[in-house]
Formats: C-alpha cells, sequence, structure tokens
C-alpha cells in the first residue's frame, strides 16, 4: 500500500468535511434569502452579517478539509475506482471542486461587504450583493448534492 | 470613491482575476505546481506524468492573481473622484459573468471527458 498524506485521517476528515457542509448549507441558503429581503426592503441586516460571517467560516473550514482528503481520494477512490468503473463521478468531482475554488473570492467579497454596505443607501450595490449571495448558494447546493453522490459511488 | 464602492470594485476585479488565473491553464500550454500524492512530490509542468493533482497549483496561481489585483485596484479606487455606484455595478456584472463563464467552460468540458485509470497495483482488493 502506498503511503498518501492523510490517507489514515481520509475517513474523519471526510466525515468533519460533510459536517462542515450542513453548516454552510443552512448559513448560505440563510444568507441568500436574507441577502433577496434586503431588495424587498426587509432589511435584517445585523442577522445578515452573522449569516455572511457563519458562511465564510464554514465554507473555509469545508474547503481546507476537503483538500486534505484530497490526496487520498485522488488515489484510492479515483484513480483505481471511478475513473475506470464510475468516469461519470471523476468528472462530478471535478466540476464540484472548481465550482468550490471559483466560489472563494465570492466567499471574500460577501463577507467585507456585509460589514460596510448601507443596504438602504447603496441600492445598486445590494442588489449585485444579492446577485452574489444567490450565486454562492447555488454553488453550495450544487457542490453538497454533488459530493453526497459521489460519496454513495464510493468514498475514501 | 466612497469606501464601500472602492471596496466593491476591488473585490470584483479581485474575483474576474482570480477566475481568469484560475481558467488560464486549461486554454494555455502553461506550466503550473503539481502535486504527486504517490511520490510526495511537486512539480512544476504543463502537463503530469502519473497520478497528479493540479488544483492545489491552479488555486494557488488564481489566490495569488486575486491578492495582487486587490491590492493594486484598492488603493486606485479611493483616489477615483466618482459619484454613484455605476463603475463598481458593472465591476460586479463582469465578476459574476466571468465565473458563470468559468463555471460553465467546466462544467462543459468535464461532462465529456473520458478519463483514464491508473494501472491497478497488486496489492489492489476493491473495499
Amino acid at each position: 500500500m502506498p503511503d498518501i498524506a492523510f490517507d489514515s485521517a481520509a475517513r474523519l476528515l471526510v466525515v468533519l468535511h460533510a459536517a462542515a457542509a450542513i453548516v454552510l448549507i443552512g448559513s448560505t441558503t440563510h444568507h441568500a434569502l436574507i441577502a433577496v429581503g434586503y431588495l424587498r426592503g426587509r432589511n435584517k441586516v445585523r442577522l445578515g452579517r452573522i449569516y455572511a460571517a457563519t458562511l465564510s467560516v464554514a465554507y473555509t473550514v469545508t474547503f481546507v478539509l476537503g483538500l486534505c482528503a484530497y490526496p487520498t481520494f485522488r488515489y484510492h477512490v479515483r484513480a483505481l475506482f471511478f475513473d475506470r468503473y464510475e468516469p461519470w463521478a471523476s468528472n462530478l468531482f471535478d466540476t464540484k471542486e472548481n465550482f468550490a475554488a471559483l466560489g472563494l473570492p465570492i466567499v471574500v467579497l460577501v463577507f467585507v461587504m456585509s460589514r460596510v454596505i448601507d443596504v438602504k443607501e447603496d441600492r445598486l450595490l445590494v442588489r449585485m450583493y444579492a446577485a452574489c449571495a444567490l450565486l454562492l448558494a447555488a454553488i453550495v447546493w450544487f457542490d453538497v448534492f454533488s459530493g453526497i453522490m459521489i460519496t454513495m459511488a464510493r468514498g475514501v | 470613491m466612497r469606501k464601500q464602492d472602492a471596496l466593491f470594485l476591488a473585490l470584483t476585479a479581485g474575483t474576474i482575476a482570480f477566475a481568469m488565473a484560475f481558467a488560464y491553464p486549461a486554454f494555455t500550454s502553461e506550466s503550473v505546481i503539481w502535486y504527486y500524492p504517490l511520490e510526495h512530490r511537486w512539480a512544476f509542468e504543463v502537463t503530469a506524468h502519473g497520478v497528479a493533482m493540479d488544483f492545489y497549483g491552479r488555486t494557488l496561481q488564481a489566490v495569488i492573481a486575486w491578492s495582487a489585483t486587490f491590492l493594486v485596484t484598492l488603493p486606485i479606487a479611493r483616489r477615483v473622484h466618482a459619484t454613484g455606484q455605476r463603475i463598481p455595478f458593472l465591476f460586479g456584472a463582469w465578476a459574476l459573468t466571468a465565473t458563470v463563464f468559468v463555471m460553465l467552460f467546466y462544467g462543459w468540458t468535464l461532462h465529456y471527458r473520458i478519463p483514464v485509470p491508473a494501472k491497478l497495483p497488486s496489492w489492489y482488493q476493491p473495499r
């Protein structure tokens, strides 16, 4: 058996990755709903800031745990199994990881802007902020459900 | 420019740079950092030879592009004497477009990819 980084802890890492993703999908969805509320005059700013901070921490934790478990997945799951028997899962995983990376700058944007934006005065920025929140929610929902499907096919 | 407008502009400019730097290796024969999990080594090359991962390298490259763009754009945006939020709004629209475009690119290309499986080692037993 080859020695791979974090191999012995891979299952624990993926469980923690999934636990963080549960927090992430909840906070991102609530945050997106609150951001849409800004457009409709329902300005729950304090709650919006709390959800933005929560999703930022959850996104970072989920992403880092995924990075740590990735080498084990890359060899034991993808190279030896998915690429041979379930190529759709290989491709779905790579799509998911690329989408997750593309969400990183939007997470930073949402977190910073939630702290400085004036939802009553900055109406143009609020529209774009809500669009960013919705795109982030779409990425997270896609990634969570892709992750579930991939793990159902084969886990680490 | 007001603080929140300048911040928004710099963050969206960074988002555009991130998306472009992340996808750039897919369009050109540019060297990126690859990690070889079986050999515990890193390599800076265009294509991998064996089981390797370029995700770390591409993400790092995109983070560096994001940081550089943000750090350059923020002080410039603060000095610009512009009223209204039309320019930050436009940058926001471009940032979302760039991100969605790169997502669609990866979604499209990976949907049709045919992976090449690694050679099965003698000890291998599906678990």
